[in-house]
């Protein structure tokens, strides 16, 4: 059964549902983080905030390589194969890549405060 | 264009028209219809007839039978699903009137239409069985996946009372038609599985009672099955049809061509013969001059436009329709557009020319974090919609597709987006 572009976003949507409130207070929060560092001139340090944001990346990438089949009720022995291996790295990339667009807009302002 | 039909992935407003739709039942195949019906007709006055407020996510019964999801997880509400321009009559059809174009409550309000959309779902059929009633789910370690999360619950009350005791576990399968066929296999591997992981696998004996001289309908999936039942010590009996239960005794009476067969339990999965509920199987709109008796027990439609042969104002959609595989969700899932299609199609006055292929699905969980992609086709095809998923393979992919994905998309499909 194919599906479509438009059938897949509806469904990441319905699966994503639930926490839609708490995704649009973070993105309000790091909106308002960022005008604040904006106005206060903290976008200078750029490249350092962007290091940064790259290292919780990384740590938020390796924790969901290893917690994700566990917190799914699976173990690591159960992965098989190329399918389920690049599914779980391709998971801890998405959601590292998640974590450094979350985290960037308070490292800016706190990096470039310093 | 408007953005619910962009979601929808069709035209806004295919038509217009001030047609009369009833649609009947307001599962998975009613809701569903109801959404893409007010996109697609402009101006219909569109009727959808059903008592139940909540809505059962039923795919996710096995989950909730073998302990891995909470029953909380499976109950939503038609409130938040059913579209604005839709009138919702709380009521349940007494009595189908072809005839007259009619439909009847059971408090007795007569309903005509111009079109009928029947999809009422299936009636589980306990009484089938001698002495079984949904009464003994979770009592004298009977349980059962089907119908409802209350059943579910009370399954894994049982699954959880015998897996910490073991014995003998009973796993069976009723001939016919079945919702979600895969469930009674689903239910003996998971709790295979748990006994396992829980390092009591030598305290039981699991047999599966199967009513023919096969696991499952698609041949390559029967395969694998055959092989991996007695790789993990599930017995399985061939051609055991559950007759009866003296749940005092713990003993399940099956027919087989050697003659009645007892056999003494101390966990039994009981699946009951299902079939269209009793005003659709009384009415004329069932199957009434099909040759075998199991075609008989389900309405009539055409198993590719999916209209009614001798009523073709008449469609049917999901578990209701007589169709020889594919009662579930996903299965409604390719049914629902089809109608629409050929609905749209005839207030068009044109030919229907939307076929339904016989597409089903099951994710086919083996053991907990594992399941296989099970896709195929009224040839018995597989038509994987993911070219690079094995159905063959057990991989933890299609585990968290059916564990977290599944019901985002089945709730896509309520609102009519895919």
């Amino acid at each position: 059964m194919a599906f479509s572009l438009f059938g897949i976003l509806a469904v990441l949507l319905e699966v994503l549902r639930p926490l839609l409130p708490v995704l649009v207070l973070i993105l309000v929060v790091d909106l308002a983080l960022l005008a604040l560092a904006a106005k206060r001139g903290a976008l200078v340090k750029f490249a350092a905030a962007l290091r940064a944001a790259a290292v919780v990346a990384v740590v938020v990438f390796l924790l969901v390589l290893v917690a994700a089949p566990l917190l799914t009720g699976a173990t690591h022995a159960q992965l098989s194969g190329a399918l389920d291996w690049l599914a779980l790295f391709a998971a801890a990339f998405g959601i590292g890549l998640a974590s450094a667009v979350i985290a960037w807009p308070p490292l800016q302002l706190m990096l470039g405060r310093a | 264009m408007a953005s619910g039909a962009l979601l929808g992935g069709g035209s806004a407003y295919a038509v217009r028209s001030n047609a009369r739709i009833v649609i009947v039942g307001a599962g998975a195949a009613g809701v569903s219809l109801a959404n893409r019906l007010v996109r697609a007709v402009e101006g219909a006055r569109i009727t959808i007839i059903d008592r139940r407020e909540e809505h059962f996510y039923q795919p996710g019964l096995t989950l909730v039978a073998t302990g891995l999801w909470r029953p909380e997880r499976v109950v939503g509400h038609n409130t938040d699903f059913l579209p604005r321009g839709v009138e919702w009559v709380k009521a349940r059809v007494a009595e189908f009137d072809p005839e007259a174009n009619t439909v009847v409550t059971d408090d007795g309000q007569r309903i005509g239409y111009d079109y009928l959309l029947v999809a009422t779902g299936l009636k589980i059929d306990f009484a089938a069985i001698e002495g079984m009633s949904p009464g003994l789910i979770g009592r004298e370690g009977v349980g059962c996946v089907y119908d409802n999360p209350d059943h579910a619950s009370r399954t894994w009350q049982a699954i959880s009372a015998y897996a910490a005791k073991g014995g003998v576990g009973v796993f069976t399968r009723a001939p016919g038609g079945l919702k979600c066929a895969g469930a009674p296999l689903k239910v003996a591997m998971l709790v295979e599985d748990q006994m396992r992981r829980e390092g009591r696998r030598d305290s039981a004996q699991f047999i599966y009672t199967a009513h023919n001289d096969g696991l499952f309908s698609q041949p390559d999936v029967n395969g694998f099955l055959k092989e991996n039942f007695p790789e993990r010590g599930i017995a399985i009996q061939w051609h055991h049809r559950m007759t009866g239960i003296e749940p005092e005794a713990k003993r399940a009476t099956f027919a087989t061509p050697d003659g009645p067969v007892r056999i003494d339990y101390d966990f039994i999965h009981v699946v009951p013969p299902m079939r269209a509920p009793d005003p659709l199987f009384n009415s004329p709109l069932a199957n009434i001059g099909a040759q075998t008796p199991e075609d008989r027990k389900w309405l009539e439609v055409d198993r590719h436009t999916l209209r009614h042969p001798r009523y073709p104002n008449v469609f049917g959609a999901g578990d209701c329709c007589g169709t020889p595989i594919g009662k579930t969700a996903a299965t409604v899932k390719a049914h629902v557009p089809v109608i629409v299609q050929n609905l749209v199609r005839l207030l068009q006055e044109r030919e229907c020319d939307a076929r339904f292929n016989g597409y089903t699905s099951c994710p086919l969980i083996t053991v907990r974090g594992r399941a296989l992609l099970v896709e195929f086709d009224y040839d018995l095809k597989m038509i994987p919609s993911f070219a690079f998923i094995d159905p063959l393979q057990q991989h933890w992919v299609p585990w968290i597709l059916k564990d977290r994905m599944l019901h985002g998309a089945y709730n896509a499909m309520l609102r009519g987006r895919i």
